[in-house]
């Protein structure tokens, strides 16, 4: 077990570069540093390729023996499947202007989390297999070859990318650093070098319809539970249906929601809520999870995982679907989600039963984002609202990267919260809205926790930036 | 402020290629000479784009960790250009060279009817439009093609409409199908029913 160093040391963060080339410089695991690689009998479970005992500490990594050739076969289809991905991988001019952008980089100084060395990671070899000017000039034009130390390399620096997309904002190209780490990671799935905290949830996902591996009478007694507590507080009772078929609406949550704090408050939210507006909607044990860790694995999973939300609508016969607060679940929803699962004909475009609100925006995808929903009802006035009870809390807004970035849900959330809470600042102007440091994840949100990774990273990197932080991160 | 002081410097550069100048091209070269400094005029878009350049190689030079992601080819256009600019101030400046032997040349270019200048030119004109020549031809290869990538990239270009409208992947593939329902419910029913979840099958 690796132990934190004290605060002393970890604050001293040095950006100045190594003497040696970074394609000379080596990675180093030290324990603390990297994810614990993913489970055989997960990666078995998944049928994904190279199910073994391994730790990054070892020297040999126990690569499959034709791992040369599978990587480069994956790259080569990748290239040519994802064009964004062939664009990405010509374009950077070395400018710069992402370097110190990324919370990783300035909470640790490691100069290969530039976003800009993080690409050419990947670059350097698409170089010097797939560009002419990389295979006649070699080293000088930026090339090098793939060897096990380069598997290494990515092991380690993409999956400290947190695919928050930070870096493209400040792109003049608008490279997606977060695409390019899915593409990597791609490619170390093709050799079995994975992390299992993103894919043992994966494997829950599929089994049980949630990452947590939350078995249905145990979603049902968790539900109970928090029952309870919102019947001790307001002396209701609430009934709300589950696996119920012929609803209005469905909806789907992070399973992170019931599991334990702060996601609990946020259920119970729900559950407050949908019961004073009187929506006539069901939760879903088979469809227990809005969160999508096959996002961080590879597109097959992630349309895997995410299928379940149409098979589930439709099995249950509801008109439109409301999704809970996730990010990478929006990310899905809002970009992926259509084209890989749709068209979702068996449902209709959104309409608010309270308010009559049509929801042209989820016209495809036929899903909604709460908060849309919630500030609609706001809007129209609604809900009985009494700020003044929030007023022992002084309350900021961090924006996720995914819902922000990923989807534009800039001012919903903010209006909610001006609306409940008469102390509301934005924080100062740097992390505003979209230039803001993610609150989540990539690696999967709790790898940041990690000591000496992301945690301290991200801790220290909003730190230096921002002088108020009240609110939720 | 580089590509400013460039586009400035193309808009002057355009009289030694037109008779009569037009008057947008004389116009700004008035503009640029405006403080009137020395003889030949100095032009700010001169200083400025000499400033500029030595800007951005101190840049890659002196920060370490942009020098730590440069290569070769991040270095050579900018001391291409860096040569360009230095001849071209030499001769204007220092070499004085003959405005109106220039233009008979360029001239005589343009129309297809090349002609030798009546006045002995200096050799940094050549200088000067030999890098110029190699800049054109080294363009086309370089990193500075990547320009149409301001207005191409995806992230910039494609509209936020991914909910609202579905876009067709041609290599989509349908069969990728979830963990189905009735599989599992055959795993959970018996745990199901006791929790009194409503289930398809009854045994």
């Amino acid at each position: 077990m690796a132990t934190c160093p004290p605060p002393e040391e970890l604050i001293k963060i040095a950006y100045t570069t190594p003497v040696t080339s970074w394609m000379d410089t080596k990675p180093v695991f030290r324990p603390g540093n990297f994810s614990y690689p993913a489970k055989p009998d997960i990666l078995k479970y998944l049928g994904m390729p190279n199910p073994r005992e391994w730790s990054p500490l070892d020297e040999d990594w126990k690569l499959p023996p034709d791992w040369k050739r599978r990587v480069t076969e994956k790259f080569r289809s990748n290239l040519k499947k994802y064009r964004s991905f062939k664009v990405f991988m010509d374009i950077c001019v070395r400018c710069g202007a992402c370097a110190d952008k990324c919370h990783f980089f300035i909470g640790g100084g490691d100069p290969k989390n530039m976003p800009v060395l993080r690409a050419e990671l990947l670059r350097s070899i698409y170089r010097g297999d797939f560009t002419l000017a990389g295979k006649v000039l070699g080293r000088l034009a930026g090339a090098r070859k793939l060897d096990e130390d380069v598997i290494k390399e990515w092991f380690l620096y993409f999956y400290q990318c947190t695919e928050c997309r930070r870096c493209s904002l400040y792109c003049p190209y608008g490279i997606d650093t977060a695409e390019i780490t899915m593409m990597a990671r791609e490619l170390l799935n093709e050799v079995g070098c994975n992390i299992n905290w993103i894919l043992e949830p994966v494997a829950n996902c599929n089994r049980t319809g949630n990452h947590l591996g939350i078995q249905p009478q145990a979603f049902v007694d968790m539900m109970d539970f928090l029952l309870d507590d919102i019947e001790e507080i307001t002396g209701k009772r609430i009934r709300p249906n589950i696996n119920k078929k012929g609803c209005e609406v469905l909806f789907i949550t992070p399973s992170g929601d019931i599991f334990a704090e702060p996601g609990i408050y946020t259920f119970m939210g729900y559950l407050i809520l949908f019961d004073a507006i009187g929506l006539d909607y069901t939760w879903s044990t088979y469809a227990s999870e809005g969160g999508n860790f096959g996002l961080f694995t590879s597109d097959v999973m992630m349309q895997k995982l995410n299928a379940k939300m149409y098979a589930e609508a439709k099995r249950l016969g509801v008109k439109w679907i409301l999704g809970g607060e996730c990010g990478h679940m929006w990310r899905v929803i809002n970009q992926y989600m259509l084209t890989m699962n749709g068209p979702a004909d068996f449902l209709e475009t959104p309409v608010s039963p309270v308010t009559g609100t049509r929801f042209d925006a989820a016209a495809g995808t036929k899903m909604l984002h709460i908060c849309e929903f919630t500030a609609d009802l706001i809007k129209n006035g609604t809900l009985r609202l009494d700020p003044s009870r929030n007023d022992n809390f002084v309350t900021t807004f961090h924006d996720s990267c995914n819902p922000a970035r990923g989807m534009g849900l800039l001012e919903e959330p903010r209006y909610i919260l001006k609306n409940v809470c008469r102390q509301f600042y934005e924080m100062p102007e740097i992390p505003y809205a979209s230039r803001r440091f993610a609150a989540a994840a990539g690696p999967g949100s709790t790898t940041r926790n990690l000591p000496r990774r992301g945690f301290g990273a991200g801790c220290r990197a909003v730190t230096r930036s921002s002088t108020c932080a009240t609110g939720t991160a | 402020m580089f590509h400013y002081a460039l586009l400035v410097i193309l808009i002057r550069h355009l009289r030694f290629f037109f008779e009569p100048v037009p008057w947008c091209v004389r116009a700004v070269g008035f503009c640029d000479s405006l403080f009137e400094v020395g003889l030949p005029v100095l032009y700010v878009s001169d200083v400025l784009f000499l400033a500029a350049l030595l800007y951005l190689l101190g840049r890659r030079l002196f920060d370490g960790r942009i020098m730590y992601i440069s290569l070769a080819q991040d270095y050579f256009p900018l001391f291409l250009l860096l040569g360009i600019a230095g001849s071209g101030l030499w001769m204007r400046y220092l070499d004085k060279v003959d405005a109106v032997a220039v233009k008979e040349l360029v001239m005589g270019l343009v129309t297809f009817h090349p002609a030798l200048p009546s006045h002995p030119l200096a050799p940094s004109f050549f200088v000067h439009l030999t890098l110029v020549c190699v800049l054109g031809l080294y363009f086309p290869f370089s990193k500075l093609m990547h320009l149409a990538g301001v207005f191409l990239s995806p992230t910039r270009v494609v509209p936020n409409m991914s909910r609202r409208a579905r876009w067709v992947n041609p290599w989509n593939d349908p069969s990728i199908t979830p963990h189905p329902y009735a599989a599992y419910e055959d795993e959970f029913r018996e745990k199901m029913l006791e929790a009194g979840l409503p289930v398809e099958k009854k045994a």
